[in-house]
């Protein structure tokens, strides 16, 4: 069944929308630009499944599935957890530099306080 | 021999300054560096006229602050280090046992044990089981007997420090460093020391955290076993 016009208007002035805001961060830099590609995912997959819906007709079929909406959450759902995996992955990396640089930050105090002791007796 | 006794502590301002005074007393030259794990306590101030002291600015646990001593005892380039609790549970009378027993038998880590002396202040019947728990899991995965394998009263030599100063296990290290040290060709002893109860402030393990800490440690040991074998 193809998407009615107003469905079709709603759907491309939000996807717009939200690229927009994607592409104002990416561009601020508060964005990194392979969480840009994920996040573009959201967006991306429901548009192919919109406009083609011929296409996703046909790839529901190869994948064996009976409505082409399933597959379209399914890619969704997938796009979302890889970029939640990514964010558990540098959060993880953040974590080990946190605690290296707090070790360091306390040794060179230590040496700090030493070497004030050591020109305060001279 | 230059010997660098460490000592981690998280809110030990209470037991500190008497662990520290009897460190002075125990026969064995050395240094002394406690490291202030985030305590929200006078810990650091305590110790400051009595010893060298790191403090770290966030709480990173028993792992990143025994590192840390790890990393100055590497960096000053020291023969042994002595792990030791701030809370006053290893009487500091014992380093002599352990540096004696190094002398006479050498390994990169000896682990002063309370369960080869029927004399020593053994914990609680609850962390007992875990104990004994801990010491079968790394029996299966590691192929090591230990007795005692959550006891923060050890002594490493150069090779373990050199080891240990990059990649020190962050999460339940007691019983992980053992097994990777094993798997990484180090050697290592249980010796038999006296252990006293703690002397000041709270453990941060009690009640439903006991069995909560059991699953995580099993979880971590299976982890670092599959990762030595990565």
């Amino acid at each position: 069944m193809d998407p009615s016009p107003q469905t079709l208007v709603v759907a491309t002035v939000s996807f717009v929308a939200y690229m927009v805001l994607l592409v104002v961060r990416v561009v601020r830099n508060r964005l990194d630009f392979n969480d840009f590609i994920l996040l573009s995912a959201v967006c991306a997959v429901p548009a192919v499944f919109l406009y083609f819906p011929g296409f996703s007709a046909h790839v529901s079929r190869l994948a064996g599935v009976s409505y082409p909406f399933l597959l379209l959450f399914g890619a969704v759902i997938v796009a979302a957890y890889l970029f939640a995996m990514r964010i558990a992955i540098r959060l993880n990396e953040l974590k080990q530099r946190t605690a290296r640089l707090t070790q360091e930050l306390a040794l060179l105090r230590v040496e700090l306080d030493a070497a004030q002791k050591g020109s305060d007796r001279r | 021999m230059r010997l660098l006794i460490g000592i981690p502590c998280h809110n030990e301002g209470g037991s500190i300054e008497k662990v520290l005074a009897e460190l002075r007393s125990c026969g064995v030259p050395h240094d002394t560096l406690v490291v202030d794990d985030g305590s929200k306590d006078d810990t650091a101030r305590r110790a400051r006229p009595l010893s060298k002291v790191a403090v770290l600015s966030i709480n990173l646990g028993i792992g990143g602050a025994v590192q840390t001593a790890i990393r100055y005892a590497h960096r000053h380039d020291y023969d042994l280090f002595v792990q030791l609790d701030g809370d006053g549970q290893h009487p500091p009378d014992q380093v002599r046992v352990l540096l004696d027993q190094y002398l006479r038998a050498p390994a990169s880590i000896l682990v002063g044990s309370r369960f080869c002396d029927v004399q020593s202040f053994r914990s609680t019947r609850l962390r007992r089981i875990g104990i004994t728990v801990i010491s079968s899991a790394l029996r299966a995965l590691y192929g090591i007997e230990v007795r005692d394998p959550t006891s923060g009263f050890r002594l490493f030599d150069r090779k373990a420090i050199a080891f240990f100063h990059d990649a020190y296990p962050q999460d339940f290290p007691e019983p992980i460093s053992i097994g990777v040290a094993h798997r990484a060709g180090l050697t290592y002893r249980e010796v038999a020391v006296t252990m006293r109860e703690r002397q000041a402030g709270a453990s941060s393990i009690y009640g439903f955290k006991n069995l909560k800490y059991m699953v995580r440690v099993l979880g971590y040991l299976a982890l670092y076993r599959m990762r030595a074998s990565a």
